[in-house]
């Protein structure tokens, strides 16, 4: 369970990116997170990956309060949520296997297990053929997919995706929007955060509507709502 | 925490920024070689101090009218002086024969001698004592008229002056060898500050990525700190190549002028060589990792 209770973040000196938010979002949930441009859905991830601390109000994941989450326990958090942001950062000197390993690498996973799940979770978005090309030997959709294997690597309990369809074509969108289907039928909490109109009507899940910092609009079955 | 994954890691760093590695290994060499030059110096002066010191004794020279019963005062006073270690005492005779044993194939000097009413040479009075330090005190103590009066030369003051010089000209050369090993220290601090911060730049994806997906702080941290171990081991050891290189001619030099004694530099760093080397790496790696960790505070936002 993802609990925002009460969330305020301001920005120094006096920018209100997030006021008042309160959310919950159960396990398993697949949400879609909508709202203008600079209405603090960034913001609202980067308070749950601990990239930004609140300002006020408490956040929880699980039993666990991350509200004042220590230094040395960031990366535990990290390793039970997979993000994918829009500028994907794939590492362009590496190829797409080693991509997706150097997540694991750098978490200290032995070789052995890295040759048996990253051939696997690259099957998963449909690209282990071409697991030995370099990030600009594949296609802007498939990057994104390479990225969204990539936040998979630790069987995360949740998924947040920031504009995965950023500057996509309507046909690389549904590719991903079933992709996400697919990790939220696994059992996986998905949040999408999106501009897309096409992608959550699509969906026909949840949507919450944030507005100048506060959630607007929450519908359990909805539509993209214009602002 | 795979411990080879961490040091390839830092080894790749290593040679993406070949440049600046090479700078970074120059500096600490020099650095390692001033520092080198100051154990040198210290060693020599020890060395040096020694040789003289055991030479070291003072010879109260009395006159030839000096009563003998003031003379056995005088050495009975400077027997009761701790520091003084040993009192060798010359009657008028025994300095006569020795210096005609010293003489004997002169024979010019010795009829010359020999035509002198009275034996021309006074008692001496050899004193010796533990360190040169000593001597001073000893000196004082004796330095009243009523001995005075007795003696018609001490010799001291000679190897007094020699002492001094010695300390004098390793001083300066030591201050200077520090100054520059000083100088060269905060070059290095400087350096290593610079290389972590450009190391952090170009790993800038990396790093961010890294972060993303739940590496622990101190698999991020680590490849730097091993990176600035590495280029300390590195200059060590370049560092004591270069030194034994120099002692394979340099040394001869320093052993003819230690002749008799058997010090040489090369014993020297062979006897302390875990104690120097080791030393010095720990000590640079000291001053790597705090000035590494500068650089991450700086550079590197959790
Ligand atoms: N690091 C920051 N420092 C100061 N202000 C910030 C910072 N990050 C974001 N903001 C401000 O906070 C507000 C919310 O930004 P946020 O990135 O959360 O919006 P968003 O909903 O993700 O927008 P978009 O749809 O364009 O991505 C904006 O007014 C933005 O300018
Ligand atoms: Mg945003």
């Amino acid at each position: 369970m993802i609990y925002f209770k009460n969330v305020s973040k301001i920005y120094p000196p006096d920018v209100v990116a997030v006021k008042d938010v309160h959310l919950k979002i159960e396990p398993g949930e697949m949400v879609s997170i909508v709202g203008q441009s600079g209405a603090g859905k960034t913001t609202l991830v980067k308070l749950l990956i601990a990239e930004e601390r609140p300002s006020k109000g408490r956040i929880q994941i699980g039993d666990w309060d991350i509200t004042n989450i220590k230094v040395s326990e960031i990366p535990i958090l990290r390793r039970q949520i997979g993000v994918i942001f829009q500028d994907f950062k794939l590492l362009p000197k590496k190829t797409i296997f080693e991509n997706v390993a150097f997540a694991l690498e750098v978490c200290g996973a032995p070789d052995s297990r890295i040759k048996k799940i990253v051939p696997q979770i690259l099957e998963i978005v449909g690209l282990e053929k071409k697991m030995h090309r370099y990030p600009d030997e594949i296609s802007g959709g498939e990057q994104q997919r390479v990225v969204i294997a990539r936040s998979l690597v630790h069987a995360p309990k949740i998924v947040i995706a920031d504009e995965p369809s950023g500057n996509l074509d309507a046909i690389n969108t549904d590719e991903i929007v079933s992709i996400f289907k697919k990790i939220n039928e696994l059992g996986t909490t998905v949040l999408l955060v999106t501009h897309n109109r096409e992608m959550v009507n699509a969906l026909r899940r949840r949507v919450v509507t944030i507005d100048r910092g506060s959630v607007s609009n929450d519908q359990a079955e909805g539509n993209f709502i214009r602002q | 925490m795979t411990r080879p994954k961490v040091i390839s890691f830092a080894n790749k760093s290593f040679w993406r920024n070949l440049g600046l590695s090479l700078t970074t290994i120059l500096i600490l060499v020099l650095t390692l070689i001033s520092f080198n030059v100051v154990l040198s110096v210290n060693a020599m002066t020890k060395a040096a101090l020694q040789l003289v010191e055991g030479r070291i004794d003072i010879s109260l020279l009395f006159k030839v009218d000096a009563p003998i019963a003031k003379i056995d005062e005088l050495r009975a006073a400077l027997g009761k002086i701790p520091k003084v270690t040993s009192l060798i005492f010359k009657s008028r005779d025994d300095v006569l024969t020795d210096f005609k044993t010293k003489h004997a194939k002169d024979q010019e000097i010795l009829s010359a001698l020999s035509e002198l009413p009275e034996n021309p040479l006074g008692a001496i009075l050899i004193v010796r004592a533990a360190s040169s330090q000593d001597y001073e005190v000893i000196l004082s103590a004796i330095d009243i008229p009523e001995y005075n009066s007795l003696i018609e030369q001490k010799t001291f003051e000679d190897h007094a002056t020699i002492i001094k010089k010695i300390g004098a000209m390793t001083n300066r050369m030591q201050k200077g060898a520090v100054a520059i090993s000083v100088l060269l220290l905060i070059i290095a601090f400087l350096i290593i500050f610079n290389v972590i911060k450009v190391a952090i730049y170009t790993h800038r994806e990396e790093i961010s990525v890294m972060r993303l997906v739940g590496a622990s702080n101190w698999f991020i941290r680590a490849p730097f700190l091993i990176e600035v171990i590495l280029f300390n081991f590195l200059a060590v050891i370049l560092s004591a190549i270069l030194l034994y290189g120099f002692l394979q001619f340099g040394d001869n030099y320093v052993k003819s002028f230690f002749v008799g004694s058997g010090f040489s530099l090369m014993g020297y760093f062979n006897g302390n060589f875990v104690r120097i080397f080791v030393g010095e790496f720990l000590a640079l790696s000291v001053l790597g990792v705090m000035s590494g960790s500068l650089a991450m505070r700086k550079y590197l936002k959790v």
